[in-house]
């Protein structure tokens, strides 16, 4: 039932992520409204270069959060006491959108597609590194 | 008693003999160890799935989406986690327990096998031992 809730979850993102497919071609994502994201797979990797697969929830990463440039945050949807972390910078080439910031030993970038809302994502530390990738809901 | 029957007489009797039933073949061994937790900490209360389990999540994504985030997004949430909270599963923990899951299966086919074998052994010796030959 857990894994059904969720599963749902990320099918009404990725669903509600297709529908601007045909309003991006008549115009980008201009990050002034929030966007809602879903991570479907991480992979987790040492400094060795291993890497194992792993779901969101293995890791402690919130399956579903909200990004949001105005103001300058990313934070945990679905939780009583939602997770948040600031953004610090946010770049912007051919039609993807990067943002990225620091938390605690780790930085991380989370780059969103802004013609079909595909998301990767990148968290790094002392000799580890995540990489998670998803789909965020485009307005 | 016919042959057949006789047959069937020293079949229960050696299963009996040898603890090896061939109908169901089955070995009396420990199961393996279960999945360890790989000394991770828990998740933060509320945080994750536990929330998506209770509707949190879906009500959260489809008030989100629907573009009234203030339905869709509790307040006071917490600064810092996010990303800092992602948590290494421990790789040689987990080939540790891939490794002892293979050893058990190992260990049961051993098992198995020598249990058929010693079966057969009694079945044939009480086979000879009444006039028949077994091949």
């Amino acid at each position: 039932m857990k894994v059904l809730g969720w599963w749902v979850a990320v099918l009404g993102v990725a669903v509600a992520g297709l529908g601007p497919r045909a309003s991006a071609a008549a115009g980008k994502y201009d990050g002034s409204v929030p966007l809602v994201c879903a991570a479907t797979t991480v992979s987790e990797c040492d400094a060795d270069g291993r890497c194992q697969r792993r779901n969101a929830e293995k890791v402690n990463f919130p399956p579903l959060f909200k990004v949001d440039v105005k103001a300058m945050k990313l934070w945990e949807l679905g939780a009583e006491k939602p997770r948040e972390t600031a953004i610090r910078n946010v770049d912007r080439a051919n039609n993807k959108m990067i943002l990225s910031g620091a938390e605690g030993e780790r930085g991380w970038t989370v780059l969103v597609n802004e013609a079909n809302g595909k998301m990767s994502a990148t968290a790094g530390g002392d000799g580890e590194g995540f990489v998670i990738f998803g789909q965020c809901a485009l307005p | 008693m016919t042959g057949s029957a006789r047959r069937v007489v020293l079949i229960v009797l050696v299963g009996q003999q040898t603890g090896f039933d061939p109908a169901n073949p089955q070995v009396g061994m420990a199961p393996p160890p279960p999945p360890q937790n790989y000394g991770q900490p828990q998740a933060p209360q509320g945080g994750l799935l536990r929330g998506a389990a209770g509707g949190g999540a879906l009500g959260a994504a489809g008030g989100a989406i629907g573009g009234d985030a203030g339905k869709g997004v509790a307040t006071g949430a917490g600064v810092g986690a996010l990303f800092a909270g992602i948590r290494r599963v421990c790789y040689e923990e987990e080939q540790q327990q891939e490794m002892q899951q293979q050893m058990y299966t190992a260990q049961r086919q051993n098992a198995m096998a020598q249990g058929w074998s010693n079966y057969e052994r009694a079945f044939g010796a009480c086979m000879s031992a009444r006039g028949y030959t077994v091949r």
